[in-house]
C-alpha cells in the first residue's frame, strides 16, 4: 500500500535522510525520478518535488504530472525550476541569503506572507520563512501570491487552474530538514505535511 | 631526459540535473569537462576520463548502479573526487556517515596529512566560517572500510575525518569530502578558497599523470 505523499527523489542524501526521519517516515514515500514511468501518481494524496530535483527528468515527465493534476492531485514544487516546468511560469536566480539571521536579523529574506493561507495562518511569523532559492518572475494568470521577498518578488504561490492544487515555493524545506541546519524548521515541515496529507484542503494543524 | 607535455586533463562530472552544475564545471581553457548525465539507463563510459567528479547534490542511487565500474576506474589508476554524502555503498574503501545533529556552532577543522600541498596558500578559516557562521561546509564524516591507516586531510572538532586524500590504499586516487562542496565556484569573482582547493587537487592529478608518463617514456 502506498504512503500518502510521494516525494520525488533525485538520489540526493538530504532528500533520503528526510524521508527516513522517524517523524515523517509514515507520510512520505520516495519516488525515484528515473522510475517515474513505472509509477501511478494517482495513488498519492500529494506529490512533493523538493529542491535539488532533476530539472531535465522532471520536464520529460511533465505530461504525467499534468495528468495527475488534471485528476485533482496536489502537487508541491520547492526550490528552483528554471526550465519553466509548468506552463506560464518563469523562475530566476537570486542571491541566496542564508546568513541574514545572524548578520541582518531585522531584514528577513521573506517580508510578506498571506496570513489567510491555511498553511501559513497557523504558523508563527518566525517559522514561515527562511532563505529562498531565486524567485518566480512569472506565474500563471490568476494564481494566488502567498509570499514575497525583500525585493517584493514572488517566492510562494498557488493555483488550481490545472485541476488539482499546485503549490510552488522557492524555499527548500525538505532538503533543509534533511540537513538539519535550521533548527525551527520542524514547525513548518510538520504543518506542510499535515496540509499536503489532506490534499491542501484543510487547515494545517501544528 | 625526455620532455613530456601533458595533454589537457579530462574531467567527467556526474550531472543529475540540479540547478547550477553547469556553472560549477564549465569549460574554460583547461580542464576539459564532460557531463555524465544521469538517466534511467545510466551507463557512463569512463575509459577516456582522468578525473571523475561527483559534485555536491549528486544522485547516489545512480552511483550505486555503477559501483563496479567506478571501482575498476580507480583500480586502473583513475582519480575519483567525491564532494557529497554518499549514503549508498559505492566509494571503494570508504563510507560516509550522516550526522545532522552535530552542533554547527562547535564545528572547527584542523589540517591532517597534506602530502600534495592542497592547502598551501589557503586560509582554513574559509572552510570553517561563512560570514562568521561556522559549520556551513561539510556534513557528517568519512570512515574507512579498509584496514590501512586513514589518510585524513581534514578532521573536525571531534577528530572525525571530513576530507580524505588517498593515494596509498588504491592504485588510483581518492579525494573525498564529507559533503563539502568543491568546484569552480565563484570564479567570475576570482578564485576563492573552494575553487583554489579544487584546482590544487587537479594540479596534483596533473603531476601524478606527468610522473606516470615520464616513467612510461623512460
Amino acid at each position: 500500500m502506498k504512503k500518502p505523499i510521494g516525494l520525488v527523489f533525485n538520489g540526493v542524501w538530504s532528500q533520503h535522510l528526510f524521508a527516513e526521519a522517524s517523524e515523517f517516515k509514515k507520510a512520505y514515500e520516495l519516488v525515484y525520478i528515473h522510475d517515474l514511468a513505472d509509477i501511478d501518481l494517482s495513488g498519492y494524496q500529494a506529490v512533493v518535488v523538493p529542491f535539488q530535483s532533476n530539472g531535465a527528468a522532471m520536464h520529460a515527465h511533465r505530461e504525467q504530472f499534468l495528468t495527475y493534476l488534471a485528476k485533482g492531485g496536489f502537487l508541491a514544487l520547492f526550490g528552483d525550476h528554471a526550465d519553466g516546468f509548468l506552463p506560464d511560469t518563469q523562475w530566476e536566480e537570486r542571491h541566496v541569503d542564508n546568513t541574514w539571521w545572524k548578520n541582518r536579523p531585522d531584514q528577513p529574506p521573506i517580508t510578506w506572507t498571506d496570513e489567510s493561507h491555511p498553511l501559513y495562518g497557523e504558523l508563527a511569523p518566525r517559522h514561515r520563512g527562511w532563505h529562498h532559492h531565486g524567485v518566480y518572475t512569472q506565474i500563471p494568470p490568476g494564481a494566488r501570491v502567498v509570499q514575497k521577498s525583500r525585493a517584493d518578488e514572488i517566492v510562494t504561490w498557488q493555483t488550481d487552474q490545472f485541476g488539482g492544487l499546485v503549490f510552488a515555493s522557492t524555499k527548500d524545506p525538505i532538503v533543509e530538514h534533511g540537513i538539519r541546519q535550521i533548527r525551527h524548521l520542524h514547525h513548518y515541515v510538520q504543518a506542510f505535511t499535515n496540509w499536503a496529507w489532506a490534499g491542501g484542503e484543510m487547515p494545517a494543524h501544528v | 631526459m625526455v620532455q613530456v607535455v601533458a595533454p589537457p586533463l579530462r574531467v567527467a562530472y556526474i550531472d543529475n540535473g540540479i540547478e547550477g552544475l553547469a556553472k560549477a564545471f564549465q569549460n574554460r581553457e583547461e580542464p576539459f569537462y564532460t557531463p555524465l548525465t544521469v538517466t534511467r539507463d545510466f551507463n557512463p563510459d569512463l575509459t577516456d576520463t582522468d578525473v571523475l567528479v561527483v559534485p555536491n547534490g549528486s544522485d547516489h542511487i545512480a552511483m550505486a548502479k555503477i559501483a563496479d565500474r567506478v571501482a575498476d576506474f580507480v583500480a586502473a589508476g583513475g582519480a575519483l573526487f567525491c564532494f557529497d554524502g554518499w549514503f549508498t555503498d559505492w566509494v571503494p574503501g570508504y563510507r560516509w556517515v550522516a550526522d545532522p545533529d552535530t552542533p554547527t556552532a562547535e564545528v572547527r577543522y584542523r589540517l591532517g596529512e597534506d602530502p600534495a600541498g592542497l592547502f598551501d596558500q589557503i586560509n582554513l578559516d574559509d572552510f570553517i566560517f561563512m560570514e562568521g557562521i561556522s559549520g556551513w561546509w561539510a556534513c557528517g564524516s568519512i570512515q574507512a572500510t579498509h584496514n590501512q591507516p586513514m589518510p585524513t586531510l581534514l578532521h573536525d572538532s571531534w577528530r572525525r575525518a571530513v576530507a580524505v586524500w588517498d593515494t596509498q590504499t588504491t592504485p588510483g586516487l581518492l579525494f573525498l569530502t564529507a559533503s563539502g562542496p568543491l568546484g569552480e565556484y565563484g570564479l567570475d569573482q576570482g578564485p576563492g578558497s573552494l575553487a583554489r582547493l579544487y584546482h590544487n587537487a587537479l594540479d596534483a592529478v596533473r603531476r601524478r599523470l606527468a610522473a606516470a608518463a615520464c616513467r612510461s617514456e623512460a
